[in-house]
């Protein structure tokens, strides 16, 4: 059984709602760590395990792990840190730069970031891998191409060899087919976007229309089918 | 009936200034041309020239930058990493035959010394040793970067339609041998100092007004209708090499820059000069605008002086509307300045 952690902010609401979508893979659960904003700013380790500092996060928790409290690092194989302010990196790799500029580069686009807090958090208690998905990029008003951008796609490939793999992580690109005007995510997926349930009244609302940010379930089921089979490569 | 009576009061010192609150000073500057927020205008020159480039930025004028730092670098590592200080990554060019090599270098009439710094397992560029804070990985790096801002510098001159270039010293740092100048004195950032290959040369006023001259003759052979907007820094030295005390060699260099800007000014309808250095550091202004430490420039007088700048433009070609962002990373008000000079200080005893 390979056991699968995601951990993430608002945009786990896409993926938990497309995980049910997808057709179940025998040998593999999942269990999802989520929380709106940046509460899992206040998870804290307490030797391998990661626990809420707060009454709140124990709650958000709760509910959509389906009653855990606490995120055992023993017992899961495989992780996601997916959104949690994880922005998309674009890198024109004609231009030229030093080495060490691109690190910095790299480094002051994901410090700070509740992502980068939450890979650092399970390294120091886990040596399994840890896959991350960046927030989907922002959805296309009309839809001009299906061209992906060559610099999306080096910067992905950047951010993994500076940041990502000195962490023993990897960055997941958003899947081609959600991709247009090179940049972009179709708009078709932003279109009954829900709430990220977290035990409040809210739950599960459909979000604005204006709302170009947060994606569907459809959008879901690609990005967890597309992670399926990483995983199952690896 | 004389040349006198028909003078405007701006021509008389006690109507002009004495009898003015400093801040009342007017008609300082009346602009030779227009400079639109539309008009890309290039910015280089000693470290009070950086000062220039991020106010046009602030103020919504087209402020070109032909160097961008990497995505996702923030603002003050931006800097650090010499983005968004001038137009190219240049570094400081404090003399104006450091203007004049550069241009030849970018034009292809010479050719970039090969020679390399190297301190602490780092490559320096000696031509532009604070442009990395900790240098470069190796040779192939310096060589890669420089001939990309090289690249850059030559977009700069043939895509600006202004020009802006501060003057800031005479004092400069020759190799003996091969006859090309260092930013600044080797083995004080980087490198190592030979009294045998490096030679120091306090310009004179004609060699000051030649360089200049010829670096702006060859900038308007590939951009014939480029306009130069000249400053001259009103920064002191923060050491001298000449064996003078350092106000007088201040004051010497100050004298011959200013008075190169404003002859060539004179000369030609394309050169403009605007008066920073006198609204900084001119007596009837008291000091009013240096810190405590009597040489760098308050923010204040920053702002005044960039105040000054826009008013008298708007003045005489009216407002404008806003122009194009440029590309230029957002700064906070008053971000260190990038400055190797600054470095002699710590030599002081």
């Amino acid at each position: 059984m390979t056991r699968v952690c995601i951990i993430g902010n608002s945009h786990v609401a896409s993926l938990r709602g497309g995980i049910e979508k997808v057709e179940p893979r025998s040998g593999i659960s999942y269990t999802f760590f989520a929380a709106r904003g940046r509460a899992l700013e206040d998870l804290v380790l307490s030797g391998s395990t990661i626990i809420p500092a707060n009454e709140k996060l124990r709650k958000y928790i709760s509910f959509t792990s389906g009653g855990k409290t606490a995120i055992d690092t023993a017992k899961y194989d495989v992780y996601l840190v997916y959104g949690a302010h994880a922005a998309p990196y674009f890198h024109n790799s004609e231009a030229v730069f030093s080495e060490a500029a691109l690190r910095s580069a790299t480094r002051d686009h994901v410090s700070g970031t509740l992502s980068m807090k939450l890979i650092k958090l399970l390294r120091s208690c886990t040596t399994s891998p840890i896959y991350v998905g960046h927030y989907p990029l922002r959805a296309a008003q009309k839809v001009r191409s299906v061209e992906v951008d060559k610099e999306y796609i080096d910067g992905c490939h950047l951010l993994n060899e500076l940041v990502y793999a000195p962490l023993d992580a990897k960055l997941l690109r958003q899947p081609k087919s959600t991709i247009v005007n090179g940049r972009q995510t179709h708009p078709d997926y932003t279109k009954n976007s829900r709430r990220l349930a977290v035990g409040r009244e809210d739950d599960q609302e459909i979000l604005p229309e204006n709302d170009i940010v947060h994606m569907n379930y459809d959008f879901g089921e690609i990005w967890m089918q597309m992670f399926l089979r990483e995983i199952e490569a690896a | 009936m004389n040349p006198y009576e028909n003078l405007p009061s701006t021509a008389f010192w006690k109507k002009a200034v004495a009898q003015q609150n400093v801040f009342d000073i007017k008609g300082l500057w009346d602009p030779k041309f227009d400079v639109d927020t539309r008009d890309p205008v290039a910015t280089f020159g000693s470290c009070f020239a950086q000062h220039i480039g991020r106010s046009l930025n602030k103020k919504g004028y087209y402020w070109l930058i032909e160097e961008s730092a990497p995505y996702g670098m923030k603002s003050k590592t931006a800097i650090e990493y010499g983005y968004g200080v001038f137009s190219a990554r240049t570094g400081n060019m404090y003399t104006t035959s450091l203007l004049r090599q550069w241009v030849e270098w970018a034009l292809g009439h010479r050719r970039v010394p090969d020679e390399l710094w190297e301190q602490g397992g780092r490559a320096f560029d000696p031509f532009r040793p604070n442009i990395e804070p900790n240098g470069f990985k190796d040779a192939a790096e310096v060589k890669e970067t420089q001939n990309h801002t090289l690249k850059s510098f030559r977009r700069c001159i043939e895509g600006s339609q202004v020009f802006v270039f501060t003057l800031g010293l005479t004092e400069s740092w020759i190799n003996r041998r091969y006859n090309y100048e260092y930013p600044i004195c080797p083995g004080t950032f980087a490198g190592t100092f030979s009294a045998d290959e490096h030679q120091f040369i306090n310009q004179s006023y004609q060699v000051v007004y030649d360089n200049l001259a010829e670096a702006m003759r060859l900038m308007r052979c590939v951009n014939p209708n480029l306009r130069f907007l000249l400053t001259v820094s009103p920064v002191p030295l923060v050491a001298t090499a000449s064996g003078k005390h350092v106000l007088i060699a201040t004051t010497y260099s100050k004298s011959v820059l200013r008075s190169v800007a404003g002859d060539l000014a004179t000369r030609h309808e394309f050169v403009d000069y605007f008066p920073s250095y006198e609204i900084i550091s001119s007596p009837p202004f008291r000091g009013t605008f240096f810190n405590a430490n009597m040489r760098t420039v308050h923010p204040m007088g920053v702002q005044f002086v960039m105040s000054t700048f826009f008013s008298c433009l708007e003045k005489k070609f009216g407002t404008r509307p806003s122009g194009q962002a440029s590309l230029a990373p957002k700064t906070k008000p008053d971000p260190d300045l990038v400055c190797e000079e600054e470095i002699l200080e710590a030599f002081g005893r």
